[in-house]
Protein backbone atom coordinates (compact mmCIF):
# COMPACT_ATOMS: atom_id res chain seq x y z
CA UNK A 1 0.00 0.00 0.00
CA UNK A 2 1.47 3.51 -0.83
CA UNK A 3 1.18 6.15 1.45
CA UNK A 4 -0.75 8.78 1.66
CA UNK A 5 0.70 12.45 0.22
CA UNK A 6 -0.94 14.61 2.21
CA UNK A 7 -0.81 15.04 6.16
CA UNK A 8 -3.36 16.14 8.96
CA UNK A 9 -3.05 20.09 9.10
CA UNK A 10 -1.58 20.32 5.41
CA UNK A 11 -2.72 23.20 3.26
CA UNK A 12 -4.13 21.96 0.52
CA UNK A 13 -5.96 23.37 -2.72
CA UNK A 14 -8.27 21.66 -4.95
CA UNK A 15 -7.35 21.74 -8.21
CA UNK A 16 -9.48 23.83 -10.61
CA UNK A 17 -10.39 21.30 -13.60
CA UNK A 18 -12.90 20.17 -15.56
CA UNK A 19 -13.79 16.06 -15.31
CA UNK A 20 -16.58 15.03 -18.26
CA UNK A 21 -17.78 11.80 -16.15
CA UNK A 22 -19.00 11.38 -12.45
CA UNK A 23 -16.42 12.24 -9.88
CA UNK A 24 -17.13 13.52 -6.58
CA UNK A 25 -15.47 16.76 -6.18
CA UNK A 26 -18.21 19.48 -6.04
CA UNK A 27 -17.82 22.51 -8.31
CA UNK A 28 -17.74 25.08 -5.30
CA UNK A 29 -14.87 23.78 -4.35
CA UNK A 30 -12.40 23.80 -7.17
CA UNK A 31 -9.61 26.15 -7.05
CA UNK A 32 -10.59 26.61 -3.06
CA UNK A 33 -8.00 26.69 -0.43
CA UNK A 34 -8.24 24.70 2.81
CA UNK A 35 -6.29 22.09 5.12
CA UNK A 36 -6.35 18.46 5.72
CA UNK A 37 -8.43 17.78 8.87
CA UNK A 38 -8.33 13.73 8.33
CA UNK A 39 -7.07 11.06 6.26
CA UNK A 40 -9.80 9.02 5.84
CA UNK A 41 -8.14 5.91 3.93
CA UNK A 42 -7.56 4.55 0.69
CA UNK A 43 -10.70 3.42 -1.62
CA UNK A 44 -11.99 2.09 -4.40
CA UNK A 45 -11.77 5.31 -7.36
CA UNK A 46 -15.30 6.42 -8.13
CA UNK A 47 -14.81 7.64 -11.66
CA UNK A 48 -14.01 4.64 -12.46
CA UNK A 49 -16.47 2.46 -10.83
CA UNK A 50 -19.21 4.47 -12.30
CA UNK A 51 -17.72 2.93 -15.47
CA UNK A 52 -18.00 -1.12 -14.03
CA UNK A 53 -13.98 -0.92 -13.68
CA UNK A 54 -11.99 -2.59 -10.76
CA UNK A 55 -11.78 1.14 -9.40
CA UNK A 56 -7.95 0.78 -9.07
CA UNK A 57 -5.39 1.80 -7.81
CA UNK A 58 -7.47 2.87 -4.82
CA UNK A 59 -7.04 6.60 -3.98
CA UNK A 60 -6.87 8.48 -0.90
CA UNK A 61 -9.79 9.98 0.57
CA UNK A 62 -9.27 13.59 2.97
CA UNK A 63 -11.34 15.37 5.12
CA UNK A 64 -10.37 19.29 3.82
CA UNK A 65 -11.12 21.95 5.87
CA UNK A 66 -12.10 24.75 4.06
CA UNK A 67 -13.09 28.50 5.84
CA UNK A 68 -16.62 29.84 5.09
CA UNK A 69 -15.30 33.28 4.32
CA UNK A 70 -12.80 32.14 1.48
CA UNK A 71 -15.95 30.05 0.30
CA UNK A 72 -18.76 32.61 0.09
CA UNK A 73 -18.42 36.17 -1.06
CA UNK A 74 -20.94 37.31 1.36
CA UNK A 75 -20.53 35.34 4.40
CA UNK A 76 -21.59 37.27 7.68
CA UNK A 77 -20.67 34.41 9.95
CA UNK A 78 -18.02 34.16 12.45
CA UNK A 79 -14.76 34.20 11.04
CA UNK A 80 -13.70 30.63 12.39
CA UNK A 81 -16.99 29.27 10.64
CA UNK A 82 -15.45 26.06 8.68
CA UNK A 83 -16.77 23.47 5.77
CA UNK A 84 -15.54 19.97 5.55
CA UNK A 85 -15.88 17.77 2.69
CA UNK A 86 -14.41 14.15 1.42
CA UNK A 87 -11.82 14.88 -1.54
CA UNK A 88 -9.98 12.69 -3.03
CA UNK A 89 -5.95 12.74 -3.16
CA UNK A 90 -6.40 13.14 -7.25
CA UNK A 91 -8.01 16.38 -6.63
CA UNK A 92 -5.79 18.00 -4.19
CA UNK A 93 -2.44 20.04 -4.75
CA UNK A 94 -0.03 21.69 -2.96
CA UNK A 95 -1.32 25.26 -2.78
CA UNK A 96 1.40 26.71 -4.62
CA UNK A 97 0.58 24.47 -7.55
CA UNK A 98 -2.88 26.66 -8.18
CA UNK A 99 -3.19 27.53 -11.58
CA UNK B 1 -46.03 -0.74 -28.81
CA UNK B 2 -43.20 0.82 -30.60
CA UNK B 3 -41.90 4.45 -29.59
CA UNK B 4 -42.07 6.85 -32.25
CA UNK B 5 -38.68 7.06 -33.16
CA UNK B 6 -36.67 10.33 -32.23
CA UNK B 7 -34.99 12.66 -35.32
CA UNK B 8 -31.42 11.40 -35.35
CA UNK B 9 -29.12 14.12 -33.48
CA UNK B 10 -25.97 15.01 -35.36
CA UNK B 11 -23.47 14.20 -32.57
CA UNK B 12 -21.18 17.28 -31.73
CA UNK B 13 -18.12 15.52 -30.74
CA UNK B 14 -16.26 15.11 -33.55
CA UNK B 15 -16.78 18.29 -34.99
CA UNK B 16 -15.24 19.87 -31.41
CA UNK B 17 -11.70 20.38 -30.73
CA UNK B 18 -9.86 17.83 -28.89
CA UNK B 19 -10.24 18.45 -25.32
CA UNK B 20 -7.38 20.63 -23.14
CA UNK B 21 -6.03 18.39 -20.91
CA UNK B 22 -6.80 21.21 -18.36
CA UNK B 23 -9.80 22.14 -19.15
CA UNK B 24 -11.83 24.73 -17.05
CA UNK B 25 -14.41 22.85 -14.38
CA UNK B 26 -18.12 22.88 -15.75
CA UNK B 27 -20.90 23.22 -13.32
CA UNK B 28 -22.83 19.33 -13.74
CA UNK B 29 -26.01 19.44 -13.93
CA UNK B 30 -26.60 17.71 -10.47
CA UNK B 31 -23.75 19.89 -9.21
CA UNK B 32 -25.84 22.50 -7.32
CA UNK B 33 -23.94 22.96 -4.20
CA UNK B 34 -23.83 27.02 -3.50
CA UNK B 35 -26.48 27.85 -5.98
CA UNK B 36 -29.17 30.07 -4.65
CA UNK B 37 -31.85 27.38 -3.89
CA UNK B 38 -34.96 29.16 -2.24
CA UNK B 39 -36.71 28.06 0.60
CA UNK B 40 -36.95 23.96 1.30
CA UNK B 41 -40.08 22.16 0.64
CA UNK B 42 -39.87 20.09 4.10
CA UNK B 43 -43.27 18.11 3.41
CA UNK B 44 -43.30 14.38 3.96
CA UNK B 45 -45.18 11.78 2.32
CA UNK B 46 -45.97 7.87 2.81
CA UNK B 47 -43.89 6.10 0.09
CA UNK B 48 -45.94 5.13 -2.55
CA UNK B 49 -46.12 1.71 -3.68
CA UNK B 50 -43.72 2.68 -6.87
CA UNK B 51 -41.65 4.45 -4.48
CA UNK B 52 -41.19 1.45 -2.63
CA UNK B 53 -40.91 -1.12 -5.81
CA UNK B 54 -37.76 1.48 -7.33
CA UNK B 55 -36.08 0.92 -3.53
CA UNK B 56 -36.61 -2.86 -3.41
CA UNK B 57 -35.83 -3.47 -7.39
CA UNK B 58 -32.38 -1.32 -6.57
CA UNK B 59 -31.67 -3.46 -3.41
CA UNK B 60 -31.80 -6.62 -5.21
CA UNK B 61 -29.97 -4.88 -8.30
CA UNK B 62 -27.64 -3.92 -6.06
CA UNK B 63 -26.88 -6.42 -3.17
CA UNK B 64 -27.89 -9.87 -4.77
CA UNK B 65 -26.54 -8.96 -8.40
CA UNK B 66 -24.16 -7.08 -8.23
CA UNK B 67 -25.79 -5.10 -11.55
CA UNK B 68 -25.50 -1.81 -9.78
CA UNK B 69 -22.82 0.32 -8.02
CA UNK B 70 -23.71 3.52 -6.38
CA UNK B 71 -21.01 5.40 -8.41
CA UNK B 72 -22.94 4.06 -11.76
CA UNK B 73 -26.24 4.78 -10.51
CA UNK B 74 -25.12 8.66 -9.84
CA UNK B 75 -23.15 8.52 -13.07
CA UNK B 76 -26.53 7.68 -15.07
CA UNK B 77 -28.36 10.57 -12.70
CA UNK B 78 -25.76 12.99 -13.41
CA UNK B 79 -26.35 12.22 -17.14
CA UNK B 80 -29.96 13.80 -17.57
CA UNK B 81 -30.64 16.51 -19.63
CA UNK B 82 -30.81 19.89 -17.05
CA UNK B 83 -34.99 19.75 -18.17
CA UNK B 84 -34.94 16.02 -17.56
CA UNK B 85 -33.10 16.31 -14.18
CA UNK B 86 -35.01 19.25 -12.90
CA UNK B 87 -38.65 17.81 -13.46
CA UNK B 88 -38.04 13.97 -12.57
CA UNK B 89 -38.59 13.12 -9.35
CA UNK B 90 -36.50 11.03 -6.99
CA UNK B 91 -37.02 7.76 -7.96
CA UNK B 92 -38.25 8.44 -11.13
CA UNK B 93 -34.74 9.43 -11.82
CA UNK B 94 -33.87 6.35 -9.73
CA UNK B 95 -36.05 3.54 -12.25
CA UNK B 96 -34.26 5.53 -15.14
CA UNK B 97 -31.11 5.16 -13.89
CA UNK B 98 -31.81 1.29 -13.44
CA UNK B 99 -33.35 0.91 -16.72
CA UNK B 100 -29.98 2.75 -18.48
CA UNK B 101 -27.96 0.09 -16.14
CA UNK B 102 -29.92 -3.45 -17.14
CA UNK B 103 -29.42 -1.94 -21.13
CA UNK B 104 -26.14 -0.98 -20.62
CA UNK B 105 -25.12 -4.42 -18.47
CA UNK B 106 -26.82 -6.57 -21.38
CA UNK B 107 -29.77 -7.83 -18.95
CA UNK B 108 -32.66 -6.49 -21.08
CA UNK B 109 -32.80 -4.40 -23.83
CA UNK B 110 -34.61 -1.84 -24.86
CA UNK B 111 -36.81 -3.22 -27.30
CA UNK B 112 -37.61 -5.94 -24.16
CA UNK B 113 -38.59 -3.31 -21.81
CA UNK B 114 -40.82 -1.32 -24.56
CA UNK B 115 -42.56 -3.95 -25.03
CA UNK B 116 -43.64 -5.07 -21.62
CA UNK B 117 -44.93 -1.19 -20.96
CA UNK B 118 -46.73 -2.07 -24.11
CA UNK B 119 -48.29 -5.12 -22.14
CA UNK B 120 -48.81 -3.69 -19.22
CA UNK B 121 -50.52 -0.27 -19.91
CA UNK B 122 -52.70 -2.33 -22.24
CA UNK B 123 -53.85 -4.29 -19.79
CA UNK B 124 -54.37 -1.63 -17.52
CA UNK B 125 -56.23 0.61 -20.53
CA UNK B 126 -58.40 -2.66 -20.36
CA UNK B 127 -59.34 -1.95 -16.77
CA UNK B 128 -57.34 -5.26 -15.43
CA UNK B 129 -55.64 -4.95 -11.99
CA UNK B 130 -51.52 -4.97 -12.95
Amino acid sequence: MIAPRFKVGDAVAVARRGHAGHHRTPFYLKGRAGEVAEVIGAFRDPELLAYHKPGLPKRFLYLVRFRQGDLWKSYDGPPNDVLTAEIYEHWLEPPSARG
Amino acid sequence: MARPKKPAVKKRKATQPPKRKMAPPKRGVHDLGGLPGGPIDRSQHAPTPFEERVDALMMVLTNQHGIYKVDSLRRTIEGLDKRAYTHMAYYEKWIYGIRAMLVEQGVLTDAEIDAKIGEIRARLARGQAA
